[in-house]
């Protein structure tokens, strides 16, 4: 207690320089907060949106399709999807199988016509995605229902309402164009234009009556029960999977997008951190270095009186951890109305992406301030005090007393 | 002369701490240089390769931007051949050519695939990268065939000299097709555009959509972007009343011009970040240097040194650590940037999103590295100036007495 308390005073003994020691590590600690919460947000909004909003945990396919998925291959589907979705209830893992069929649609209201990507749903759909709680108008299919969702745009776009009729046109697995109309049934917003802008949902009856589907469906989305890992998941299906033509695939593989740019993001942060703190403890070295020479003799007529050369280091580390303290503080103090905004107000990103930009912001995008943030930042910036003082610390408890208290003079 | 002597003297006799503080400056010199060649490279990046394929001026037929499908060829331009020679006489338009866009099937035996169709002039200035992406064929081949990319190739099963069929609706709403020998197979760094597109001469196009002598837009290449809403105002008084509408490439990529803007601010905030805490770490070690030897300038002043000649002396030495640190950071920024320019740094999917290919390449300027060289220079600087306006403001008395 008496070293701590020491060490205290030590530190309000050169208020300059504890301030700048202060003042490059609350900027690294506001740095670290701001950029874990923003990285958390990524993952836990962004992430789970992408799965939320069409990946599902993971998708069960022919093993040949991804290698020809540009075309919207009907050919290699996967048949019989009644039983393999009951095989996969069965399991004890999947909590819901949902099929869907994905192809090329060209949608028309008889004034304009577009191409979009299809997309045959089932109502358990509404299990594995969040397009139940996204209909703002109409509502979601029941296996009965048959008909389409557009997205609000396009809806406006087309001038269509519920209850209105659009005219699809589709090649099918035969390489035949085929004509269905279908009754809009209900208008949905994602706040993602990838989803929102360019796909139609179809009532998979419907979609596999237009393209001569039968049974069969282009993908199975899968949702596990809570508790099981994903990792965890796949090995079972797959394993399940093993005699068939099928293959289980993480969600991860459906949206590489998403992924690539939450790593690089990730990545580049943390290499700017690495820098940033190489630069704090380097200060830091610098400022316990000069602090050891400064008090030299003051060192020395405490070994005389019969401090131990560990109570040295514990002095000195003492007022780097009271510098470190004082920097969190100050950077915790720093990051809250960023984080307050971030968290509770959130940016919007989504309008200043193009389009094509395969990430789902939402509306707004939130920051995730976790307790863990705090304690990671607390610890790196206690740790980078303590690196940037254990050199200078041991060096000055390795001084001779005789040598010390004949220091006269600085250097 | 003699201050930047007794200034290197100086740092010659603290190697440890001139290390520390060169280090400092070094690594924040480093990092400013790095970030400045990233997004120098994306800007660079973007420029090429967006402003590559899109132009710096487009004249488009009205109503076509309206149209729900991207792929409409409802709205056209009519008198293309007369946008082109009235561009082509403009002050600093290097290039002006036809495009015709259109959705297409592409059909072989057992598959088909959509894509879009883009009728092109094999004489265009926009050729150029396409030209340098082909790995089988040629770009006359256009002329009388189609050109597709390796990754369509392999989707379809295709070679070069096989026969596809286009499918496509044309002009009069009715399905028509054309079979077309495969003349050349592409390559290009962004899988996304291969996955897409298809080329033809713009007269087969014309046949195919039964538009003869049409086409959706005319593409002006400039010798300078800048010039470009110049050009743009020029063509718009020339064809004021006329269904077409003009845009520079400010309008074409607004959004992207955006994320630039925003991406610039979230660099220049990394690089005020890393300024302020080099500033900080160096600054501290400077004082520190400064305060050591607080009985040394003491003397100096003693013996007739007047303030502002020690003010001179400490800052000449901050000077040259703020002149070697910068050095030392460059030597460390400009491999890193030159490494990343010559391989390119994997961002991946996301990358592909911008039009930028997986890989986008960072890109050395002169601009910047003398920035970054006299931003470390400074940074050291300001730091020498407060610890010389701290030291000088002690008496002679007190500073011969420092403890």
């Amino acid at each position: 207690m008496k070293l701590f308390k020491a060490g205290m005073k030590n530190i309000l003994r050169n208020r300059r320089r504890t301030s700048l020691n202060v003042i490059s590590l609350a900027l690294g600690i506001f740095m670290m907060v701001f950029g874990l919460s923003w990285g958390q947000g990524y993952h836990s909004y962004v992430y789970t949106a992408m799965r939320n909003f069409e990946a599902g945990d993971a998708q069960i396919l022919n093993r040949n399709y991804l290698k020809e998925e540009r075309r919207l291959p009907l050919d290699l589907a996967v048949s019989d999807t009644r039983r393999v979705v009951k095989s996969l209830t069965d399991t004890n893992i999947v909590k819901t199988a949902s099929p869907r069929i994905d192809f090329s649609v060209k949608v028309s209201n008889r004034m304009e016509s577009t191409r979009l990507l299809g997309r045959g749903v089932s109502q358990a759909e509404g299990e594995v995605t969040v397009i139940r709680n996204q209909i703002t108008e109409g509502r979601f299919f029941t296996d009965t229902d048959r008909g389409v969702l557009l997205g609000e745009d396009l809806a406006r776009r087309m001038k269509l309402n519920i209850g209105d009729t659009l005219y699809l046109t589709a090649i099918d697995r035969h390489g035949t164009e085929n004509f269905m109309s279908l009754k809009l049934t209900g208008i949905f917003k994602f706040g993602f234009p990838p989803i929102d802008r360019q796909v139609i949902f179809v009532d998979i009856e419907s979609a596999r009556s237009l393209l001569d589907m039968r049974a069969s469906s282009t993908r199975i989305v899968v949702r596990f029960t809570e508790g099981t890992s994903i990792t965890e998941g796949l090995e079972i299906l797959n394993e399940k999977l093993a005699n068939t033509e099928l293959t289980a695939y993480s969600w991860e593989r459906f949206a590489q997008e998403t992924v690539s740019a939450v790593q690089s993001d990730m990545g580049s942060f943390y290499v700017f951190i690495l820098i940033l703190y190489m630069m704090i403890i380097i200060g830091m070295y610098n400022s316990m270095s000069m602090t050891v020479r400064e008090r030299t003799g003051e060192i020395g007529t405490m070994r005389a009186i019969g401090a131990r050369r560990s109570d040295i280091i514990v002095l000195l580390l003492f007022e780097s951890i009271a510098i470190s303290c004082i920097a969190i503080i100050a950077g915790y103090l720093l990051a809250a109305p960023f984080m307050y905004y971030l968290t509770n107000i959130g940016i919007d990103i989504s309008s200043s992406l193009p389009d094509s930009v395969p990430v789902p912001f939402g509306e707004r995008f939130y920051a995730d301030i976790e307790p863990l943030q705090f304690l990671l930042a607390f610890a790196i910036g206690i740790a980078s005090g303590i690196t940037g003082t254990l050199i200078p610390a041991v060096r000055a408890s390795r001084l001779s007393i005789t040598d010390s208290l004949g220091a006269k003079k600085h250097g | 002369m003699i201050f930047l002597k007794i200034a290197l003297l100086n740092l010659r006799s603290h190697p440890r701490r001139t290390a520390v503080i060169i280090t400092a400056i070094a690594l924040a010199v480093g990092i400013m240089e790095t970030v400045a060649g990233m997004v120098d490279g994306m800007r660079n990046n973007f420029f090429t390769n967006m402003l590559e394929e899109s132009g710096h001026i487009q004249v488009i037929a009205a109503g076509k931007e309206d149209s729900l499908d991207p792929f409409s060829i409802e709205h056209t331009l009519d008198e293309y051949t007369d946008i082109i020679d009235t561009a082509r006489s403009l002050p600093g338009v290097e290039d002006a050519s036809p495009f015709l866009t259109f959705g297409a099937l592409l059909i072989t035996e057992e598959k088909n695939i959509f894509m879009a169709g883009n009728g092109i002039s094999s004489a265009s200035g926009f050729n150029k990268s396409l030209d340098e992406s082909i790995v089988k064929g040629s770009l006359n081949g256009i002329e009388d065939g189609v050109l597709i990319s390796r990754e369509t190739a392999r989707l379809m099963k295709l070679d070069y000299g096989d026969t596809v069929i286009i499918l496509v609706e044309d002009s009069e709403g009715a399905p028509y097709y054309l079979s077309f020998p495969v003349r050349g197979i592409y390559q290009t760094k962004s899988s996304d555009f291969d996955n897409m597109n298809l080329f033809m001469s713009i007269e087969q196009a014309q046949e195919l959509l039964y538009l003869p002598g049409r086409a959706s837009t005319v593409k002006l290449k400039l010798t300078d972007k800048d010039l470009a809403q110049t050009a743009a105002e020029h063509l718009a008084q020339a064809y004021a009343g006329m269904p077409v509408v003009i845009k520079t490439w400010r309008q074409i990529h607004g959004n992207f011009m955006l994320l630039i803007d925003l991406f610039d601010l979230f660099i220049y905030i990394m690089n005020l970040f890393t300024v302020i805490v080099a500033a900080a770490v160096i600054t501290n070690s400077v004082l520190m240097n400064m305060f050591d030897r607080a009985r040394e300038f003491g003397t100096m002043r003693a013996v007739g040194l007047k303030k502002s000649g020690l003010f001179a002396l400490i800052t000449t030495e901050g000077l040259s650590l703020g002149f070697l640190g910068s050095l030392a950071g460059l030597a460390l920024g400009i491999p890193v940037v030159l490494y990343f320019q010559e391989y390119g740094l994997d961002f991946g999917a996301i990358s592909e999103s911008f039009g930028m290919g997986s890989a986008f390449y960072f890109h050395l300027t002169a601009k910047y590295i003398i920035l970054n060289f006299a931003s470390g220079i400074l940074i050291a600087l300001a730091g020498a100036a407060y610890a010389a306006w701290v030291i000088i403001r002690k008496s002679v008395i007190d500073t011969l007495s420092w403890r």
